[in-house]
């Protein structure tokens, strides 16, 4: 036997010494690729800032902060779906059908301001938890079913606008996008405590671990003893509630809605999550990321405008950032997970 | 099948095929061998290596660790030491007679998507291997048990004095019963590869680690812990991401996630299929020692070598139901394999 048996004499594993520099490199990579959000937002900041001092400024920073608050309330409603691998195209949509709700509840339908506001909030509310029905117990492909409903309704904002812009809206219902406390404007706190629940529910809570673990895999969570259609539910509804909100926010703001209002959200409120780290695949992100990626996009649109780049190249540069954010993504998926 | 090769690679062919089918596979590479084709063929069978292949090369770790150009003189003993890198103990549960005790779990009446059992006992203790061709309904008996496929009929009584109770309609249902199942398709049906191995291991007992719906980080690393130790998972820490670990691996951090849920009944779909040998050995050893624990338990297999090393009973099923039982020196490998009547 021994004249035909080999036996290899080396049993050290053969990832050891020569792999070390290479596997440093690796990690530095790896580092920036995930921290790409922050570096970009500070190397921005400095650029922006050398072109015109008036970036730097405490106005400046307080308009950041407030233009950074309604998509924040959408970029969380959006990264939600996301994280259980759907997606609801129709969040935008519906901030503005129900803005228009709870303003229409409280003008033609004689409600006080705040029962109105709720209104508007419950109809968003229910709008998510129809879509995850829809999602879940008949299995509509959430791309298109989210598509049809944002067609559905924009198309009933229109409707119920008949093309106007509705601007009687109470001194009540409109304090919140302009009250200041000793000058700072309050709406940018309503973002933040936004963030900071997102964030408990997420990382602190049984039903955050069960939407990771379903975004992760649907079919092994199911086995695992998680019902995954309620959970996915759960997160539309939920989504629909934040973008309810940032309904009431954004047109308590304006003090006005338009006919289209929210319409133009869309593109940067789905890729502010995925710029800041949220997989298009599910399972992977968190609202610190969101964060990073809400703050990009607007200092963008905020410092374009303050560098008077001229506004028809504002929507290739967007259009690229959301590119390259989607591939980053992607590489980060393929080699570093 | 055949296009006119002169060189054959066949990784692990034999995964999905029957008994039959893998006797026709292997008369035909012997009928093309003698044309002067040459094969390659993978597996992590020791058997059929011993019986299809002339030499031998072995890898460990992504490294050649050996082999041999004279196969008919390697014992599987010798194949498995080379494949492992140290000698092999393999497992055998004592097995005993259960027939006097008075049985834990109560099957009855099940009737399901082509299954059909009247009635089923379990003692406390008792391991029992569930096997037969695919489709002939081991398998499709154990998903219907834990909630995965539904029932037309069908109830379960624990011996505890709890009442007879249908059979649960969703895994959760199953786990609050203390009937605990792991898949076979760990590709799929796995471990949450992106999540951590704590992670994974509290997953199905999180209402346990959870006050109020707030996840108590203490009480879940406790948890995860002592299930990451207890099951012998080879990794840094239980902070690590599960799809960084080997097959064998991820199925013990599987299995650690099963057992939290501190079940009554487990459940397990080829738990040792695709992981190497010496995994495979711990896992039957775990589930050894849990039995003794008082847990019933139920080993799905088609390996006739695993169900002859961990089981004390066999039911083969056949269109649906179970056609005959074994216990006892009746089960041999032999008699599995249908090479000898039963």
């Amino acid at each position: 036997m021994s004249r035909t048996m080999t036996v290899a004499a080396k049993t050290e594993s053969p990832k050891s010494a020569p792999a070390t520099a290479n596997e440093g490199g690796r990690s530095v990579l790896g580092w920036v690729l995930h921290n790409v959000v922050w570096i970009w937002l500070i190397a921005l900041v400095v650029i922006f800032g050398l072109f015109n001092q008036f970036f730097f400024t405490v106005n400046n920073m307080q308009n950041i902060m407030v233009q950074a608050t309604v998509l924040g309330m959408l970029g969380l409603a959006v990264a939600l779906p996301l994280l259980v691998a759907e997606i609801d195209l129709s969040l935008p949509a519906n901030l503005g059908f129900s803005s228009a709700i709870g303003a229409m509840a409280y003008s033609d339908w004689g409600l006080p301001w705040f029962p109105g506001m709720l209104v508007g909030v419950g109809v968003a509310t229910f709008i998510g938890f129809f879509n995850g029905l829809c999602i879940t117990k008949l299995k509509m492909v959430s791309l298109i079913q989210t598509l049809s409903m944002m067609i559905i309704l924009q198309g009933a904002l229109l409707a119920l606008t008949q093309g106007r812009t509705i601007t009687n809206l109470s001194d009540g219902y409109v304090w919140i996008g302009q009250a200041t406390i000793s000058g700072w404007p309050i709406m940018p706190f309503v973002f933040v405590i936004a963030l900071v629940g997102v964030g408990i529910l997420l990382s602190n809570t049984v039903f955050g671990r069960r939407v990771y673990a379903v975004g992760g895999n649907p079919v092994a969570s199911n086995s695992a003893g998680i019902r995954v259609d309620r959970v996915k539910i759960l997160t539309y509804t939920l989504a629909g509630f934040l973008a309810g909100c940032a309904g009431f926010l954004l047109a308590s703001w304006q003090m006005a809605i338009t006919s289209n209002q929210g319409s133009s959200y869309l593109l940067y409120a789905i890729a502010a999550p995925i710029i800041g780290g949220v997989s298009v695949f599910g399972g992977r992100g968190n609202v610190v990321g969101v964060l990073g990626g809400v703050l990009l996009l607007t200092i963008i649109q905020v410092g374009l405008a303050i560098i008077s780049v001229p506004s028809f190249y504002v929507g290739i540069i967007g259009g690229v950032m959301i590119f390259i954010a989607v591939a980053i993504d992607a590489i980060r998926v393929r080699y570093f997970s | 099948m055949f296009s006119g090769g002169k060189v054959i690679i066949l990784d692990e062919p034999t995964a999905a095929l029957t008994v039959e089918d893998r006797k026709q596979l292997f008369d035909f590479m012997r009928r093309l061998k003698a044309d002067g084709v040459t094969f390659i063929f993978i597996s992590h069978y020791n058997d059929e290596i011993l019986d299809i292949c002339d030499a031998v090369s072995v890898l460990r770790d992504g490294v050649l660790a050996g082999g041999s150009e004279d196969v008919g003189s390697l014992t599987s003993a010798q194949l498995s030491e080379l494949v492992l890198g140290r000698g092999l103990v393999l497992f055998q549960r004592e097995r005993r007679s259960f027939a006097e005790d008075a049985p834990a779990v109560q099957l009855r009446d099940i009737v399901g998507p082509s299954v059909r059992v009247p009635a089923l006992d379990l003692r406390p203790g008792e391991v029992v291997g569930f096997t037969g061709l695919p489709g002939a309904g081991a398998k499709e008996l154990a998903r219907c048990i834990f909630g995965l496929t539904p029932v037309q009929s069908g109830t379960i009584r624990f011996a505890d004095g709890t009442e007879t109770q249908k059979l649960p309609a969703h895994p959760r249902d199953a786990f609050e019963t203390g009937i605990a199942f792991l898949s076979d398709d760990r590709r799929r049906d796995g471990a949450i590869g992106q999540m951590s191995i704590g992670a994974n291991i509290s997953l199905s007992s999180l209402a346990s680690v959870a006050r109020s719906g707030f996840l108590s980080k203490d009480a879940e690393l406790k948890l995860s812990d002592r299930y990451f130790a207890a099951m012998g998972i080879k990794a840094a820490s239980a902070a690590v991401a599960v799809d960084t670990l080997s097959g064998g691996n991820q199925q013990k951090v599987c299995l650690g996630r099963v057992l939290a849920t501190g079940p009554r009944l487990l459940i397990l779909d080829e738990p040792t299929r695709g992981i190497d040998v010496g995994v495979k050995q711990d896992v039957l050893r775990i589930v050894d020692e849990l039995s003794r624990t008082g847990v019933a338990v139920i080993i799905v297999s088609t390996d006739t070598d695993e169900i002859t090393r961990a089981v004390d009973r066999v039911c083969i099923f056949e269109n649906g139901t179970i056609a005959r039982e074994l216990t006892g020196s009746e089960i041999t490998n032999e008699r599995l394999r249908g090479l000898e009547p039963g």
